[in-house]
């Protein structure tokens, strides 16, 4: 080991020789003495500033509601009179008499003397406020207090610090003129460098009238995001320069014939000079990050752990591109030809980031979101939201025979594309298939004129194979269903709405008419999203979920127009915070809840009572759910694109063994068939007995699908994401409680697969690259 | 001998004659430069010759003659091609026999921020040297080497020579059985080079085995009991310095060596044949009825017998020298035959 100590050694001399060390500690230093002084002080608001805490029109009103105290007899009014000097209460006296006496026409002096009076009276006033003994119990007592000051009397005023006896005496004050005089900040956040003052500064950049625990929720906020932007660029880039040379000096000749004649490893040799190289930056890193943490702490009064979290991740992302530096070092011998691979390197780790990013969201703009088979036909619509159908002669997906859009909705659409998965308003109703009646139908959503008016534009394929307008959706339609009979939708405040085909318009365009009919119920539950309703296809019945409560709605058979009515109402334990999101689905006799926390209910549709519940192990939200046609299978789609099935009849949650784990966008349940879409656009079709894999439904795909597929993809997987880093350290420096508790709602949180594989593949190329670095070293005559 | 492994020719060297402190057995070195035409370039070409512990031995040959590639496949830094090598009965460039070697490499350079003692604590420490032995011997060594007085300094302010005694004396700081010198006097001043000789001297005295690599024959001369000759890969002699001219002139090296006369005689060419007899000889010149003859005999009695038969033949002898030959001559003879025949060839 003594070898390779001393090599490290060495290293540290070297760099303490070429001043580098002492110029870095030295900048680091600077820099922290430079930022030191800056501190912020929260206080407590203890004075009465008349012109800030008066409205001006209140003013002249203040020595009236003295005086009215005064009269009512009110002890804390009496303690501040008394309080008073002689001096002010005559010139109180004198405004009030006056104001008293007066008519209209001297109302404008008395006027000001009770400005006059009132200025001279909140001079007074806080000097009271300093005063420690201004608050005694028997004056106060009667009072009713605001929840501040119960709490400081609660507290004990013996116990109070000064400032808070201050604050206590401003908010009595206060109090005893009504609500003339406002109570002020609770607290405020002053901000200081060394012992000037900078707040009116800085408040005129950002609010500082905010907590403490207020500011070190933003400071964290904004802290990863500060050491991926700034530490992990410029500090690298620095780090990057100042070790380039480590390596290839050791290669200079008459250096490196007499290293290797000494008895110990080349692996160990090299390894003891990468690690001198890690430990200077550790060391640097250090003296940064811990200065930065006591600056936060003492000077912010925010002592946050990320900032420490980061100093070993900061090293390790260091040694990424050390790791580069070193090989080319060790085969180059050139520092200049090091420190350009390390930049190239990096460009590389860049682009090929932002080429995953870009392809990402293209292909996520691309992959189907719903199927829908339909009589031998199978349907799919993309986030672009126009349906197609498979094409068996060309092998591809068409476009349905729809009326076009025009020129405005094309480039609505394009925009659409471009937003992939982040389109600002909620789906598209359909596709939705009615199997007895041979009826399909979609909805196409489209900004109309004028532009906050959302269109919901209704198509239907009544057997004929040509999908046709036929007007718009119920103003406010959140979901729209097929049963085995017919199409229904629902609105937002709970009105279901049955399609009628035979419904005729007198107006030749019918573009803004609606061929659904209301059909009721009276008594209705709001329905807040598109999978907080469920429709069974038997039976036609809805039932909503709404804020712990499933409520079921079935069709009034006494009733001509066949309208719902409320059957019945249930409260669900869910087991958890009551605005929990939640998904819903209904097939056969089993309601499927499905909650932002990942927990799953399911519920006897009859009885509403709960049959079963479980917790899958996956950690990430569920992003949809469907049930097949019998309800014996329910599917759960999570947010990272894998899919599990929930058996009803064997109580059971089980991954399935489809096709495309991990890239499947959507799944659908027809009679006898699953249909599961995957990479993009590929449907397979699957026996819903045996889970066997049927038919595909796969176009061979375009240029950029491939390239993405077999090029961008496995590149970006292979490639070290230093650009990520920032993710490992706002995962860890977040509550680690979180994945365990059941009140965090998975919906909120960003899709996270694995927060550390930033870190696993960052090593994992490092341990390549040094491998092949030793490799080298040893197989190298010299 | 070349199927041998490392393991069982050194098991057999050791069993044989102790442990020589280096064995090379028809030792190759092929290097291979360029990625796509790999050149190869034959550095070593079967070399076989061994070194005695105790012994002041130098390797000699031109530049380019592959003596610092011998060296660097004794010690590991490059890999021989085939054949065997031993150093203190270790396999060479293992890591038993480098702890057991000291090495002061041809150009040295030391790390320019190291002071003496930092340089002699960091190289100590390469070798596995605890820091308190070195702080023990460090002053000695730099004593023996004539740095006293400069133990602070840094490296960079030292002069050629300072660096190289430097390095010698991180290379005898763990006490090493054998030290490897390559090229030690190299751009040393006279007196230095005497210096050097007299740390040589003083460490054979411990019974350090010295390994000297040198183009400097006068240096090898005057400290070296036995050298090699290398040229262009080959070994072309062997054997202690005295003997050089005896191998010139056809002799074994290692045997009873031939002495060489140069005789004067006046006399007719019947009676100089008839005297002369089987002896070796040949006529260089005869000018003036004075002939000089060069004749190789065994010993003192063969040149008795020569005297007796030559004057019994009524021949005159005007003159009679032993030819001795100088280290300089021998290494042009040898390096040249070798050029020689390689252009003839």
């Amino acid at each position: 080991m003594r070898p390779y100590l001393a090599i490290i050694k060495d290293s540290f001399r070297a760099a303490l020789s070429s001043r580098v060390l002492y110029v870095l500690l030295g900048l680091i230093l600077l820099f922290l003495l430079a930022i030191a002084p800056l501190h912020v002080r929260e206080s407590l608001d203890t004075t009465i500033i008349l012109d800030r805490d008066v409205r001006p029109a209140n003013q002249a009103l203040l020595i009236g509601q003295l005086k009215d105290g005064l009269a009512k007899g009110d002890k804390g009014v009496q303690r501040i009179w008394d309080s008073l000097s002689k001096e002010v209460r005559d010139k109180v006296d004198k405004a009030t008499d006056s104001d008293s006496d007066s008519d209209d026409g001297e109302r404008k002096g008395s006027n000001v003397n009770s400005i006059f009076a009132a200025q001279a009276a909140a001079n007074e006033l806080n000097e009271m406020i300093e005063d420690p003994e201004f608050y005694r119990e028997e004056d106060w007592k009667d009072r009713k207090h605001n929840s501040e000051t119960t709490g400081y009397l609660e507290d004990g005023v013996a116990s109070l610090s000064g400032k808070q006896k201050k604050r206590l005496n401003r908010l009595l004050i206060s109090e005893s003129f009504g609500g003339l005089v406002r109570l002020g900040a609770r607290s405020s956040l002053d901000f200081y460098y060394g012992p000037f003052d900078w707040s009116g500064f800085m408040s005129g950049i950002f609010m500082t009238n905010m907590s403490q625990d207020q500011f070190a929720s933003q400071i964290s906020f904004y802290m990863s995001t500060f050491l991926d932007k700034v530490v992990l660029s410029i500090g690298l880039l620095i780090a990057i320069l100042v070790t380039a040379n480590i390596v290839p000096q050791t290669f200079e000749p008459g250096t490196l014939n007499l290293l290797l004649s000494k008895p110990m490893s080349r692996t160990g040799l090299f390894l003891a000079k990468f690690v001198g190289g890690c430990m200077f930056i550790a060391l640097c890193a250090f003296v940064l990050f811990v200065g930065l943490w006591l600056w936060m702490g003492f000077g912010l009064g925010v002592w946050d752990r990320a900032i420490l979290i980061s100093i070993p991740l900061y090293v390790v992302v260091f040694a990424i591109y050390y790791s580069v530096s070193s090989f080319t070092g060790l085969v180059t011998r050139s520092t200049i030809l090091a420190i350009v691979a390390t930049g190239m390197f990096w460009a590389l780790c860049w682009s090929v980031g932002t080429l995953y990013n870009f392809f990402n969201a293209r292909m996520e703009g691309m992959e189907i979101t719903k199927i829908v088979s339909a009589d031998g036909k199978l349907y799919s619509t993309d986030p672009g939201l126009e349906p197609r159908t498979w094409d068996g002669a060309t092998s591809e997906w068409v476009d349905v025979d729809a009326p076009e859009l025009d020129e405005e909705e094309k480039i609505q659409r394009a925009m659409i594309g471009m937003m992939g998965v982040d389109i600002p308003f909620p789906d598209p109703m359909g596709l939705v298939h009615v199997e007895n009646r041979e009826l399909t139908a979609f909805s196409r959503v489209l900004f109309g004129k004028p532009a906050t008016h959302r269109k919901q534009q209704f198509f239907v394929n009544e057997g004929t194979g040509k999908f046709a307008r036929k007007g718009v959706l119920p103003s406010g339609t959140v979901a729209m269903f097929a049963t085995n009979e017919n199409i229904i939708c629902a609105n937002r405040r709970g009105r279901i709405y049955r399609y009628d085909h035979e419904l005729t318009f007198e107006k030749e365009n019918t573009d803004r008419e609606t061929w659904f009919v209301s059909a009721g119920p009276e008594e209705r539950v709001g329905i807040e999203g598109q999978q907080l309703i469920a429709v069974n296809r038997e039976s036609e019945n809805v039932a909503i979920y709404n804020n712990a409560t499933v409520t079921l709605f079935g069709v009034d058979s006494s009733d001509d127009e066949r309208k719902y009515k409320k059957i019945k109402s249930a409260d669900i334990d869910t087991g958890t915070r009551d605005n929990m999101t939640c998904l819903m689905a209904w097939q056969g006799s089993t309601i499927m809840l499905a909650f932002g926390n990942g927990k799953v209910i399911l519920l006897d549709a009859e009885s509403l009572e709960k049959k079963d519940e479980f917790i899958p192990e996956t950690r990430v939200a569920i992003d949809s759910i469907q049930a097949s046609p019998d309800g014996r299978r329910f599917s759960l789609l999570y947010k990272n694109e894998t899919l599990r099935l929930v058996d009803v009849e064997n109580s059971a949650v089980q991954k399935p063994g489809v096709r495309g784990q991990g890239s499947i966008s959507s799944v659908h349940f027809d009679n006898t068939k699953m249909y599961v879409a995957d990479r993009t656009d590929r449907i397979t079709d699957y026996d819903l007995t045996n889970l066997s894999a049927g038919e595909s439904f796969s176009p061979p795909g375009t240029m950029m699908q491939k390239a993405w597929r077999y090029g961008i993809k496995p590149l970006y997987y292979a490639f070290p994401k230093p650009g990520e880093f920032y993710k490992v350290v706002s995962h860890l420096s977040s509550s680690t409680d979180a994945a365990n508790n059941t009140d965090v709602d998975l919906t909120l949180q960003s899709v996270r697969p694995n927060p550390w594989s930033p870190l696993f593949s960052g090593l994992a190329f490092m341990a390549v690259m040094l491998g092949i670095s030793c490799l080298t070293f040893a197989r190298t005559d010299y | 001998m070349t199927s041998m492994t490392d393991a069982e020719f050194v098991a057999e060297v050791v069993q044989s004659d102790g442990t020589p402190a280096i064995v090379s057995d028809n030792l190759f070195k092929t290097y291979t430069e360029g990625l796509i035409s790999r050149k190869k370039f034959q550095a070593l070409k079967g070399v076989s010759f061994s070194v005695n512990q105790g012994e002041v031995f130098g390797l000699l040959g031109p530049n380019g003659a592959g003596k610092t590639t011998f060296i660097k496949v004794l010690l590991g830094i490059i890999k021989k091609t085939s054949g065997s090598a031993s150093m203190m009965g270790y396999p060479a460039g293992s890591k038993r026999c480098r702890e057991l070697v000291g090495y002061l490499p041809e150009r040295l350079r030391i790390p320019p921020h190291l002071t003496a003692y930092n340089a002699l604590e960091y190289f100590g420490n390469l070798s596995n040297v605890p820091k308190r032995t070195i702080l023990a011997k460090r002053d000695e060594y730099l004593e023996l080497v004539g740095l006293k007085g400069r133990e602070k300094d840094l490296v960079k302010k030292f002069s050629k020579g300072m660096v190289q005694r430097l390095g010698l004396a991180q290379a005898l700081l763990h006490d090493p059985r054998m030290v490897i010198l390559d090229e030690p006097t190299d751009g040393l001043d006279p007196r230095a080079r005497a210096e050097m000789r007299a740390i040589i001297r003083s460490l054979t005295d411990r019974g350090v085995t010295i390994f000297l690599n040198s183009h400097l024959l006068q240096e090898v001369e005057m400290v070296c009991d036995r050298v090699a000759i290398l040229d262009k890969g080959s070994l072309r002699y062997c054997g202690p310095v005295a003997n050089i001219g005896q191998y010139l002139t056809g002799g074994n090296s290692e045997q009873q060596p031939a002495k060489v006369f140069l005789v004067k005689v006046v006399g007719d060419s019947n009676s100089l044949n008839e005297g002369f007899g089987d002896l070796d000889f040949k006529v260089l010149s005869n000018e003036d009825g004075v002939a000089s003859v060069e004749v190789k005999v065994q010993d003192q009695s063969s040149v008795d017998q020569l005297i007796d038969r030559l004057r019994g033949k009524g021949v005159s002898i005007t003159g009679l020298e032993e030819q001795r030959v100088s280290l300089e001559d021998a290494f042009l003879q040898l390096t040249e035959v070798a050029s020689d025949s390689k252009s003839s060839s």
